[in-house]
């Protein structure tokens, strides 16, 4: 009775074992036309595109320059290209005219805009920017709130208005982008600006070339 | 204020929309991997990309000092419109203080648009968020230095095993009597009782 129990046990086993080598062998052959079909019949890959998911923001100005420099007193006053002192003024584009700077949002984003430092080039003493309104990063110690000695404001414009308070080095909302003034750019908004440089009552280094670096900064909604 | 001659051309940062957040809460004294961030050189310029840890966004939750994240690449090199991920691990110290943190990665062009007046720089940011629960509890000897830790250890173990072999080792006697069987077969009968030390047979 075991013996015969025992043996359509291993019957049954060997009956399985041959099944599962059977379907092993049908679906490696299976696996073979695909790729075979696929080698024959072209690429099996497609290209899909799909929307932006980057925040960006890309900023461009051909040709732009301080062109229109005015101000100060003999024998500092500015010229057409060079900064006078003391408060000389210097403009890239003009209010109501031209703004040069085109600055071109990616997806809905906050954009921010901050200034460094005037650096001379002789590594010498550095203008600090300054700002002119009641909330302030740095504070203009210059009378009627004018930069003072070893300070500059630099504010920005555009065909809307134009920032009274200046940049800092802490990146703000920028105001000017949109007509809103919420600094709230919708997907792929463009807009230009410009910039005026009043330079300080007088600057500690005699450097006659600086380097100022704007940025603009596209961030979350929040 | 004179700068180099004007050029045509662009410079643009993008980095992802989607936040940068851990999904678990981070534990005190332990580092974690973030989830990669990405970026894209949006202008026609090459591009050199810093990344820094910054407080943009507004928001509820702590300042993320930029000391606890670590960047893959802190400075990553991409040609016009080449997009890129950078791998971010998040440590955070065994003094860190519980609850929500809330900070900004951004990344800055380096590349600047030259010009004769001023240089013009882009820059993106996407928040960086997570929560911090106590770590693991520090023990008793958390305190005491490892190589003390490790003598105590010793010298504990040394002490269970002088109890143990003084108070809880038995021996046990095993003693062997011979019984005579009505039909004078000889039966051992063996007979274990503990308690002394030694062995008799």
């Amino acid at each position: 009775m075991f013996d015969r129990v025992f043996r359509l046990g291993v019957n049954a086993g060997l009956t399985i074992l041959a099944v599962i080598v059977v379907a092993a062998v049908i679906a490696v052959a299976q696996i073979k036309s695909i790729a075979q079909t696929s080698a024959r019949g072209g690429p099996a890959t497609t290209n899909l595109r799909v929307v932006p998911t980057m925040r960006s923001v890309t900023v461009s100005a051909a040709g732009v320059d301080f062109s229109r420099c005015h101000h100060g007193t003999p024998p500092r006053r500015s010229t057409t290209l060079a900064l006078g002192f003391p408060y000389g003024h210097c403009y890239i584009g003009r209010q109501g005219k031209d703004y040069p700077i085109k600055i071109t949002n990616g997806l809905e984003a906050r954009i921010l805009v901050g200034s460094s430092n005037a650096v001379p080039a002789d590594g010498g003493k550095q203008w600090v920017p300054c700002m002119r309104g009641a909330r302030h990063v740095v504070a203009c110690a210059g009378p009627g709130k004018q930069p003072g000695q070893d300070q500059f404001v630099i504010e920005n414009f555009s065909r809307y208005t134009q920032n009274k308070f200046g940049l800092s080095r802490t990146m703000l909302c920028d105001g000017e982008f949109g007509p809103s003034g919420d600094c709230i750019a919708t997907t792929g908004q463009v807009e230009r600006e410009g910039v005026v440089l009043i330079g300080p009552s007088k600057p500690d280094d005699n450097s006659t070339t600086w380097t100022v670096t704007i940025t603009w900064m596209a961030a979350p909604l929040s | 204020m004179t700068c180099p001659a004007a050029a045509e051309g662009s410079v643009g940062v993008g980095i992802q929309e989607n936040p940068v957040s851990l999904q678990k809460a981070a534990k005190a004294g332990q580092t974690y991997t973030l989830p990669a961030v990405h970026f894209a050189n949006t202008g026609t310029q090459d591009e050199s990309i810093r990344l820094r840890v910054e407080r943009i966004s507004d928001g509820k939750g702590r300042v993320v000092p930029a000391t606890w994240i670590q960047f893959g690449s802190t400075q990553i090199q991409l040609s016009p419109h080449q997009e890129t991920k950078v791998s971010i691990h998040l440590v955070v110290p065994d003094t860190a203080r519980t609850g929500s943190y809330l900070s900004d990665i951004v990344a800055i062009g380096s590349a600047v648009v030259p010009s004769k007046a001023a240089d013009f720089r882009p820059a993106a940011a996407t928040k960086l968020e997570f929560r911090v629960v106590p770590g693991p509890s520090p023990g008793l000897f958390a305190s005491v230095p490892r190589p003390l830790r490790v003598v105590i250890l010793i010298v504990l173990l040394a002490l269970l095993l002088y109890i143990g072999n003084r108070y809880f080792t038995r021996n046990f006697t095993v003693s062997v009597r011979r019984k005579k069987k009505p039909d004078g077969d000889v039966a051992d009968n063996l007979d274990g009782t503990g308690g002394s030390r030694g062995a008799n047979v």
